[in-house]
């Protein structure tokens, strides 16, 4: 499979500009964009610090992504206060590779933030995240957990969902990455991208007791969608998740793109969930997310790139 | 502390703005190790240092498993030497007694409306010297009930009392307070790029045995309408063992034959010391303030080493009232047995789920001195002060509300801080192993069992996998698989459903042992919490019937060799 043409690294700009010329609104729900056909997956093999900054590269660098002064909110998985060998987390090296990359593209503030499952003092350090963000100015950890925190937002043309609580500093920040882990997930079958949002909003609860979960995550996606999701896939929890513990797959690799639903999809039909493998419209949520409009389904109709890197 | 009170005569005031100054420090400290308890590893600061100093908290610990003498017998050296001297400057619970008896100073004087100087009593002390058998009953209550194992009477320890006490009442509100203030400048902060202030939080502790906590310092405080240092002088067990040591020291106070016995030292006295004979000391009250030498007009009153020209002490049965000794004994005594005799104590009820690593129940009730530091520290605040409800000789001893959250597995600051080892202090390992109960799940409330919804939260909180499926009708229900639980409740805590959970831990297979590997214990009860990264691979197949269940694009049950499979 092909490397970067000129044709789709333009298109590829032209996808990522054409949003920043709309209002801030039309911006956070691109769902209409879809119509760029062939949304690229990039899957990059190799320690984590290297195969982002290569994945990066194969999507047109991250210039594309953060430009000089914008404020780029971070969302890793710190819900859970293990190290990252239960893979459960997203592992602090990927999340600071991704700091250092956002600094270096001119912005002016990184959050890393996450709403925590478990008690956030415990989390934040136990998943290494605090000393992932030490000592680096203007990047912000937050651990949020007051309602405060969150803001009240319209889902529109939600069918489950009307209203949500969603994290201030993730609606205020002009980017948004999502750097979820690759794991699997009792409810959903496996937690990536899509199912990783559910940490920027305040009631989960409501997910699971009054509404339809699956339904619900596809108009929770409506809302929040990330201008570049990586997968953390250095390690997989490939059952027992979300809280683990379970078989951790040694995958050594990033699974990155700008189409959540595509990112996910690729990353479904990647490893063998629960002892099996599965195709990506078996999980339901991912399915909702593709109905609505949301992004690819299909791997083959998208363009995959992989590519293998070394420690340099 | 700057509100002087006038004193008419003036000689060197200097002991009593040390002793306040030393006490505002040593209430500072107090103040410092007792915040940054759970905030610094307790490794760093000496968080416990006076309950450690306590000698009624090290006797406690013979009953639990925490035997800390050095500082305990420090202090009673100390205290044989110079008297009662941490009564005076270093007691926590003396400032506070000081203080409330400044601010009622007057409502005192209204009140009894013959002055400061009213002789009362026949054994011609100050005011509530009647009562001073009280303490010395409490004192020996608290001995019998270590041996008959009730810790009740530990409640009136004054370093666990103002420990409990701030843990439950004060520190809450200032959590509170801080919190409150954060979220008000919070966005204010957000929108100035401070996201260390916009987007910082403190969990807000609240305790069911606040309220029970707060009369119980009011009350100690209210004394001081009556008498100053009422309390400390009649009430306060340790204040009676540390009177008890010191009475024959080599540090005295002594009177020249300047005196004319005019009898102000012995109004002045806080505490009731000075006898009619103003050279006669009641040694076993005597905080060695030195109110007197500085109230003597004379200048006759000195303190120092020696017994030449010293006083002479009053005999220890002074002021002491048989009957009221025995009364209190007697009464005590019988609300303490009683109380250990409720069934809701002697026998566990419904949910009452220790901490782990909290040792067997009698000896956990005998050792616990409801200090609160356990639940001071308890980061996810599951950890709450038995109100009334588990009965009263286990008021204020720390129990588990699950659903208010659970217990957090990477965490095991409550035994780190327990003073007396009625929690023990366990590694991480060992911690993950001291089985607080078993959850049980309610199909009838349960929201996949009864209401046919894809609810599993409790799978996603559980840190032990120990929710598995059972597929019926199609849909996927879980069911509790007891050789993996724990008994953390963090599914109790997950439950969307309103009002009781449907799942529910009790205290079923808890493990409560004062040593041992508990660990060990469960690995004979074939019980392993230790996650493996091929723990599935190593479960004989099809032993998890069901696991993952079929529905809604879940794949099959049990585990194919397939992960860690290559892709194509």
């Amino acid at each position: 499979m092909g490397g970067i043409t000129r044709r789709s690294l333009l298109k590829g700009a032209f996808s990522a500009l054409v949003p920043l010329t709309l209002p801030s609104a039309a911006r956070s729900a691109p769902g209409l964009r879809a119509g760029t056909s062939r949304p690229r997956v990039v899957e990059v093999e190799g320690p984590v610090e290297e195969a982002l900054a290569r994945l990066l590269e194969e999507l047109g660098g991250i210039g594309r992504f953060v430009r000089p002064g914008e404020t780029v909110l971070v969302k890793p998985n710190m819900s859970f206060p293990y190290p990252p060998e239960r893979a459960v987390t997203t592992d602090p090296g990927l999340v600071r590779a991704m700091v250092l990359q956002c600094l270096e593209a001119g912005a002016s503030t990184v959050l890393v933030a996450d709403h925590p499952m478990r008690a956030a003092g415990p989390c934040v350090d136990l998943t290494g995240m605090k000393k992932a963000c030490a000592g680096l100015r203007h990047v912000h950890l937050i651990a949020a957990t007051r309602e405060g925190m969150f803001r009240r937002v319209r889902v529109p043309g939600g069918t489950v969902l009307r209203e949500t609580k969603v994290l201030r500093a993730a609606l205020d920040a002009d980017v948004l990455i999502n750097l979820p882990r690759m794991k699997s997930h009792g409810a959903t079958t496996v937690s990536l991208g899509l199912k990783g949002n559910m940490g920027l909003i305040w009631d989960r609860r409501c997910f699971h007791g009054r509404l339809d979960l699956d339904q619900a995550l596809g108009d929770l996606n409506k809302v929040i969608r990330a201008r570049l999701t990586v997968l953390d896939g250095s390690r997989v929890l490939t059952a027992g998740g979300p809280t683990g513990p379970g078989p951790v797959l040694d995958l050594g690799c990033l699974i990155g793109g700008t189409d959540p639903v595509a990112v996910d999809a690729y990353a479904v039909e990647r490893v063998a969930w629960y002892g099996k493998r599965m195709e990506a419209d078996r999980i339901p949520h991912l399915r909702t997310c593709h109905a609505r409009g949301l992004g690819e389904i299909d791997t083959t109709r998208m363009e995959i790139v992989r590519r293998r890197v070394s420690v340099s | 502390m700057n509100r002087k009170a006038p004193d008419p005569p003036s000689p060197p005031v200097k002991t009593r703005r040390l002793k306040w100054a030393v006490q505002a420090t040593c209430f500072v400290l107090f103040l410092v190790l007792f915040g940054s308890m759970g905030l610094v590893p307790p490794g760093r600061l000496p968080h416990r240092l006076l309950l450690d100093l306590d000698p009624l908290v090290s006797l406690a610990g013979l009953a639990g498993t925490r035997l800390l003498w050095v500082p305990a017998l420090a202090l009673l050296a100390a205290t044989f030497l110079w008297g009662r001297i941490f009564c005076g400057y270093v007691c926590p619970l003396g400032f506070l007694v000081d203080l409330a008896d400044r601010f009622l100073a007057g409502p005192r004087r209204r009140w009894q409306g013959r002055g400061r100087d009213a002789p009362a009593g026949s054994t011609g002390l100050s005011p509530g010297a009647g009562l001073n058998a009280v303490r010395w009953a409490l004192l020996a209550l608290v001995g019998l009930g270590l041996l008959l194992k009730e810790g009740l009477p530990l409640v009136l320890d004054p370093i666990g009392l103002v420990t409990r006490t701030f843990a439950v009442v004060f520190y809450p509100l200032w959590v509170w307070t801080a919190d409150g203030l954060l979220a008000l400048v919070g966005p204010l902060a957000e929108r100035a790029g401070w996201y260390g202030i916009a987007y910082r939080s403190y969990d807000l502790p609240g305790f069911q045995a606040a309220l029970g906590s707060l009369l119980l310092l009011l009350l100690v405080l209210a004394m001081g309408l009556f008498s100053p240092r009422l309390w400390c002088r009649s009430f306060c067990p340790l204040g009676a063992l540390l009177g008890l040591v010191g009475r024959w020291g080599p540090w005295r106070r002594r009177v020249s034959s300047a005196c004319t016995r005019c009898g102000l030292c012995r109004s002045a006295c806080p505490m009731g010391a000075i006898g009619e004979d103003p050279a006669r000391t009641l040694r076993t009250a005597c905080i060695r303030c030195e109110t007197c030498r500085e109230t003597c007009p004379e200048e006759a009153v000195s303190f120092g080493w020696g017994t030449a020209g010293a006083d002479r002490a009053l005999p220890l049965s002074e002021g002491l009232s048989r009957r009221g000794f025995m009364a209190t004994l007697g009464l005590g005594g019988t609300v303490m047995v009683l109380g250990g005799l409720d069934p809701r104590v002697r026998k566990a009820r419904g949910r009452r789920l220790r901490p782990p690593g909290a040792i067997p129940e009698p000896d956990f009730l005998a050792s616990c001195i409801r200090c609160g530091a356990c639940l001071r520290v308890c980061m996810t605040h599951t950890l709450q002060a038995s109100g009334l409800e588990g009965g009263l000789a286990a008021w204020g001893t720390p129990v588990h509300d699950m659903r208010v959250a659970g217990c957090e597995q990477q965490c095991n600051l409550c035994g780190q801080v327990c003073p007396t080892g009625a929690i023990r202090s366990l590694p991480l390992v060992e911690r993950q192993h001291a089985k607080i109960g078993t959850a049980v799940l309610v199909r009838e409330r349960c929201l996949a069992w009864a209401f046919d919804r894809v609810c599993l939260r409790c799978d996603e909180a559980c840190p032990y996998n120990a929710i598995v499926f059972r597929t019926l009708s199609g849909r996927r229900r879980p069911v509790v698989d007891p050789s993996r639980c724990n008994g953390c409740g963090m599914c109790e805590a997950a439950c969307p459903v309103e009002g009781e959970a449907a799942i529910l831990v009790y205290p079923i297979g808890e493990v409560r042992m004062r040593e041992g590997s508990y660990r060990e214990v469960l690995r004979r009860r074939r019980i392993d919490l230790v996650p493996k990264k091929d723990r599935l691979e190593d479960r004989p197949r099809g032993s998890g019937e069901g696991r993952w269940g079929r529905g809604s694009g879940a794949p099959g049950s049990g585990l194919g060799p397939g992960h860690g499979e290559e892709p194509p």
